[in-house]
């Protein structure tokens, strides 16, 4: 790889004004960003590293909620007493991702931005990638897309979004914190990562320098009955081919609440509103799950060789949503 | 006590635990310089010399670059020699020989640099241009356009062929009939077609070289497993006398079949070393594993049985059609247990050859056997099927007494004794016959099983014996300890033979200096390097019992030892040979049961293996530890096969893309492995017949068997994927 | 931008108990700092991207792999390796263990085995969960302790890949030494 200038950043301030000043990239667990300047993908002039900012604390906060600091671990966090019991379905999530050693080096902030999986973007030797070479086309389309996107995808780009953890954080509507050069903001998740559309090479909608610094999640009432279930090509350290977390409560033997949001199907966790609603005030029982099953399902558009992630998505809703209520 | 037969501790145990094992790459030298590979990005054509002249100068300007060899400088290398690579996967051209690439992954320059980190940066440098030339990349293309004629003086050949036997076994033949010339028009007729993807060994240990010259003689530390090989093929590269060349390899993480054959990248880091005068080291990254040390080939595969209602099988057809690189001669011999496993009158195998432009495949364990049995195991279970017959009952049905290829009897079989072992102990007794019959809350439950089978293999081999004041007797013999525990299984044999206590005797290996063995592979090794092992252990006890007759015990022979003049630990050191297998007599085979039970999850297509039952019968057991744990690698290898792996190819570049699944913790099985353990005399002295591929053979059917049991489902294509297994989410609706 | 002038830095980090200062390369791994500069070649590299977990080391008292940390993101950090699992001559619980069960065949991968073998048991012992977790037993999941079953020894060793299929054996090994914890 390229060689770099390296150095450690002291606050959050002394991060982003290097930032600015060098344009630099900012450096977390590396699992992600080292990886991809190995293979020629990334290749920055400047690292800065944030892994001594003191971002790693995990707090109750005044709501009832949990703010996650960016700097947390992915181990950390789903071990967290406040995690495991507010959220288990967000522990489950992040669980079910990479491995214990990587869930040690990889950050909650990290876990955001990390790339996708794409094959055509991860090896420059396949010149054809939107994502990593605006304008170069996209390979995926016409060739190896049996693990990419159903919805949301555009005509330059077909890649989904790897994140166990960012489902999970889907429906539970969270908030991520950042701070940037002109100052603070926070980013419903929602309108956090970006569908391709005219700008593949754009994963999520942070500004230039802008860094995550926190993960805010309001309090939920579905700790009792949520689940995240992955499904991939072996047991374990696979990333998904589809994966579905979901949240309901169950009150008077009808569902209240209820969040679907689906991974490996797009390049964002795929929230399904049209499915939640049709869940809303009906007893939780396997044929009205069939029936929001069909409707999460609704509107994909699949590629030559990913067609059974329409069917393994119907498939998959269901079983999240009866492993939830057991 | 015998030491054989003893459940102990490898010999390097304590080394590898602690981290003190040496591996090639772990060696270290003063003034070692780092080499990384340039490889072709396109299966077909031509390098545009200018792109190349251009990109060496640029990778040599970066820092710390030395050199960068292209075939537009490289020192012209000899081709191999032929004796060698007319029946072997050698690559008949010599790496860098000239512009042209016959496919993905071909070497195009060495960069050699200070450190790792300059090489690998200078290679990433070089942006090389092609003129594309239109690629056959799978058989099916070579199959359906006329054949290119050969050229380059015959080291590249194209179309597709028919060898007439497999390696150097005049035997085995590929292409092979016998009994009446038609079909069978009665009878029950199964007829399916099958195919197996291309398979990466995936050791985890990246092949690696270390090549260091001292004036006109080579030392190369190399992760192969075949050093005599080796050093037979650098000495025609380089065009060197092979006594020049020494060749260390005390430790090789995994081979699998790979490490040997394709020694292309060796050569060039040898060239590499001379070049710029220092010792160069080279290790191949993951990617370029898999096109740089070998694969197993894809398979399709044409079956066909006809049996009488009874189940006795009265015809077998096997057709296979594999590939091979348009510059080396491989054939994945499929059809060849067809030949002989199960009783059939009438027998016709055939084996076609397409040669793409895909890197060189070579032996991966199981050659042949492992996508052969694959098919015929299926098959079988469909025969079992059609029939109403218990699957295990079919076997025992259609069992040979004899080999009917050769006509000789078997030297040692066992195997209705693992069928009925492997039944008991799995609890196959309770095994309904309708698929789909069990079920345990979400998943289907299905058994099933398959015969392993694999030949016993022997070759000539040479054993160095040392006794020294110390009391220690020191065998060495050029083999490869490779994870089989070979070096354990000598020491307890040498024991033996001597009469010595084990603290005595020591067995090296993985130096050429060492006398000659063949390659660690073919599962051979026990009972080639074991034969002369043993001959030179009784040699060793006869010399002693002439110098010190009566003088018997462990304690009073080492006393002996340690006393001893020079002129007794003279007599003590002598080199002995063992010849290779007999050309009459018995044939030798080792055969084996698998059982197992799968977990299908239909609604999200998934399928747990949860337990494993295999009874193998491969002669006597050296060692029940290491033994026990070499047949549950075999079956895990065989579990990757069915379940997950291939190599994901671009289809529209060629490229490897993605990555390659290998079974983890968490795919394993609970595991039953049970040994039948009776010696065979009738392929070497010590009783063995080979124990590092039979663990593999039959597992894919066993579970494609089982996964039919459980779903209703006959899955003939491998990997069994998701897509496979899943059932529609609306079977009622035509738009799903 | 233009390129960087120095590539060069210095780490200093204690590895196995004792100081270490190292010039290397910016962009040198731990892995390549602790096998080509230190000499420390037990940890083993084979992928080099993260896939195989063959270059499992502890960094600060967590496993995590060599291959994808940068050596100058933990400068100052406490390193243990392989090398420093048995204490002199006394190979650790799950050394002997791993031993005695035959956990490896070509030994490559047993580094990583061990590191994360370790780890694990400490992790445990702290209440950390897995994935498998949630498969057992929701409740103890969220608050108690689990139990470490085969399963759980199974999922948390997942990221170490063997070939040679010694997988078995190593969950035996670690099973046993996990019983006899108090």
């Amino acid at each position: 790889m390229k060689t770099f200038q390296f150095g450690h950043a002291k606050s959050v301030d002394d991060a982003i004004g290097t930032a600015v000043a060098t344009g630099g990239t900012y450096y977390a667990g590396g699992t992600n960003l080292l990886d991809l300047m190995k293979n020629g993908v990334e290749a920055p002039d400047v690292l800065i590293d944030v892994g001594r900012l003191g971002l790693d604390a995990i707090t109750a906060t005044p709501r009832g909620g949990v703010l996650i600091g960016a700097g947390a671990t992915n181990s950390v966090v789903a071990n967290h007493p406040l995690v495991r019991t507010q959220y288990p379905v967000l522990s489950q999530a992040i669980l079910s991702g990479a491995t214990t050693q990587l869930r040690n080096m990889a950050t909650a902030g990290g876990n955001l931005v990390q790339r996708t999986r794409c094959p055509y973007f991860m090896d420059p030797a396949f010149a054809a990638c939107d994502k990593r070479t605006p304008g170069s086309g996209c390979a995926a389309r016409g060739g190896f897309n049996r693990e990419h996107a159903l919805f949301g995808a555009s005509g330059s780009c077909v890649a989904v979004h790897p994140s166990d953890m960012a489902v999970a954080l889907a429906i539970l509507d969270a908030l991520v914190h950042v701070r940037g050069p002109a100052g603070s903001r926070v980013i419903p998740l929602d309108q956090f990562f970006a569908l391709p559309a005219d700008h593949p090479d754009r994963d999520n909608t942070l500004a230039p320098a802008e860094l995550i610094v926190g993960i805010e999640l309001p309090p939920s009432a579905c700790a009792d009955h949520s689940w995240y279930l992955k499904v991939r090509d072996r047991h374990s350290y696979a990333f998904a081919l589809v994966s579905v977390a979901v949240g309901l409560d169950v009150a008077d033997g009808v569902i209240r609440p209820v969040a679907i949001a689906m991974g490996g199907v797009a390049a964002k966790p795929w929230r399904n509103r049209a499915a939640e609603s049709a869940l809303v005030g009906k007893a939780p029982q396997r044929a009205i799950f069939q029936s929001a099953a069909r409707i999460a399902m609704e509107g994909a558009e699949p590629l030559s060789q990913n067609g059974y992630k329409v069917d393994l998505g119907k498939h998959a809703v269901v079983r999240a949503l009866e492993r939830a209520m057991r | 006590m015998t030491a054989v037969g003893r459940a102990l501790d490898r010999v390097e145990a304590r080394a590898k635990v602690t981290g003190r094992a040496v591996y090639t790459a772990d060696v270290a030298m003063p003034r070692l310089a780092h080499a990384a590979l340039v490889q072709s990005e396109v299966p077909h054509g031509q390098v545009v010399a200018e792109s190349l002249l251009r990109a060496t100068e640029i990778a040599s300007a970066a820092a710390g670059v030395l050199r960068v060899i292209t075939p537009l400088n490289c020192p012209p290398l000899k081709p191999p020699p032929r004796e060698l690579s007319d029946d072997m996967p050698l690559e008949r051209r010599p790496p860098l020989s000239d512009l042209t690439v016959q496919h993905v992954g071909q070497h195009l320059a060495v960069v050699v640099a200070d450190t790792l980190e300059q090489a690998t940066y200078g290679a990433s440098l070089m942006a090389i241009e092609y003129e594309t030339l239109p690629a056959q990349l799978s058989a099916r293309d070579v199959l359906s356009a006329p054949a290119a004629a050969d050229d380059g003086d015959g080291q590249l050949r194209h179309g597709a062929y028919r060898p007439d036997h497999f390696v150097k076994l005049d035997d085995e033949k590929l292409q092979d009939r016998r009994g009446p010339n038609d079909e069978p028009t009665q009878g029950i007729k199964v007829e399916s077609r099958f195919s197996t993807p291309i398979n990466a060994h995936y050791p985890i240990e990246l092949a690696a070289t270390v090549a260091a010259w001292d004036g006109d003689v080579l030392v190369v530390h190399d992760t192969t497993r075949w050093i005599t090989g080796e050093r037979q093929a650098l000495a025609a590269y380089l065009d060197m006398p092979e006594q020049n060349i020494r060749i260390v390899a005390p430790l090789v993480g995994g081979a699998f079949g790979s490490k040997s054959f394709l020694w292309m990248h060796v050569a060039l880091c040898a060239v590499a070393a001379r070049e710029v005068e220092r010792p160069v080291k080279l290790v191949l990254t993951r990617n370029q594993m898999f096109s740089s040390t070998g694969h197993r080939p894809r398979t399709e595969q044409h079956l066909t049985l006809v049996a009488g209602a009874d189940g006795a099988i009265a015809s077998t057809e096997q057709h296979t059609v594999t590939e091979t690189s348009t510059v080396a001669h491989f054939c994945e011999p499929a059809g060849l247990s067809a030949r002989f496993l199960y009783q059939s009158p009438r027998l016709v195998v055939s084996h076609t050859v397409a040669r793409t432009n895909t890197p060189t495949p070579c032996f991966m364990r199981g050659p042949g056997e492992a996508p052969g049995l694959f098919a015929l195991e299926v098959a079988i279970d469909e025969l079992a099927h059609a029939t109403g017959i218990d699957p295990v009952a079919l076997r025992m049905r259609n069992d040979a007494d004899v080999d009917q290829v050769s006509g000789r009897p078997w030297s040692g079989k066992h195997l209705r004794q693992c069928y009925e072992q492997g039944a008991e102990r799995f609890g196959w007794d309770g095994r309904p016959t309708a698929p789909r019959s069990l079920r345990r809350g979400d998943v289907q439950i299905g058994w099933g099983m398959a015969t392993a089978t694999y030949p016993g293999r022997r070759m000539p081999a040479s054993c160095r014996v040392t006794t020294t004041a110390d009391g220690i007797v020191r065998f060495a013999s050029a083999t490869h300890e490779v994870g089989t525990g070979v070096r354990t299984v000598m020491s307890q044999v040498a024991a033996d033979a001597t009469g010595l206590p084990l603290a005595n005797v020591r067995f090296e290996s993985g130096d050429s200096s060492f006398p000659h063995a063949p390659y660690s592979g073919a599962s051979q090794t026990t009972a080639t390097v074991g034969s002369a092992v043993h001959a030179a252990g009784l040699q060793w006890r006869k010399r002693f019992g002439e110098r010190h007759p009566g003088r018997n015990g462990a304690a009073a022979v080492v006393a002996a030892l340690r006393t001893g003049s020079p002129d007794l630990l003279d007599e003590l050191t002598f080199t002995v040979s063992s010849d290779g297998r007999g050309e009459h007599g018995s044939v030798s085979q080792s055969f084996g049961a698998h059982f197992c039970e799968v977990e299908v999850d239909e609604a999200i297509g998934r399928v747990t293996v949860t337990r494993w039952v295999a009874v193998v019968d491969c002669g006597r057991v050296l060692n029940p530890k290491l033994a026990r744990n070499q047949v549950m690698g075999g079956v895990l290898f065989g579990l990757g096969m069915a379940l997950m792996e291939q190599v994901p190819y671009d289809p529209r570049t060629a490229q490897v893309i993605g990555e390659y699944y290998v079974p983890t913790h968490a795919d394993v099985p609970d595991f039953d492995i049970g040994f039948v353990d009776a010696p065979d005399f009738g392929l070497d002295p010590i009783g063995v017949r080979g124990i590092g591929e039979i663990g593999t053979c039959g597992v894919p059917a066993a579970i494609a068997n089982a996964i039919f049991h459980a779903t209703g489902k006959r899955l003939r294509d491998l990997p069994i994927t998701i897509e496979a297994l899943m059932t529609p989410f609306d079977p009622e609706q035509t738009d799903a | 931008m233009p390129e960087a002038e120095t590539s060069c830095r210095i780490v200093e980090l204690t590895v196995n108990g004792g100081a270490r200062r190292a010039t290397v390369d910016v962009r040198s791994t731990l892995l390549d700092l602790l096998r080509d500069r230190i000499g420390l070649t037990g940890t083993k590299k084979g992928c080099d991207h993260g896939l195989c977990g063959a270059c499992t080391v502890t960094v600060d008292g967590e496993r995590v792999l060599g291959c994808l940390t940068l050596a100058a993101s933990i400068d100052g950090s406490d390193v243990v390796t392989v090398e420093g699992l048995a204490d002199g001559d006394e190979l650790s619980a799950l050394q002997q263990a791993f031993v005695e069960h035959d956990g490896f065949q070509c030994g490559f991968c047993t580094s990583g085995q061990l590191s994360s073998a370790h780890a694990l048991l400490r992790e445990h012992t702290r209440g950390d969960l897995s994935a498998a977790s949630f498969e057992a037993d929701r409740g103890a999941a969220s608050c108690g302790r689990v139990c470490l079953t085969n399963d759980e020894i199974r999922e948390r060793m997942a990221g170490n890949i063997c070939r040679c299929g010694a997988q078995a054996n190593i969950v035996t090994a670690i099973a046993e030494v996990g019983r006899g914890r108090a």
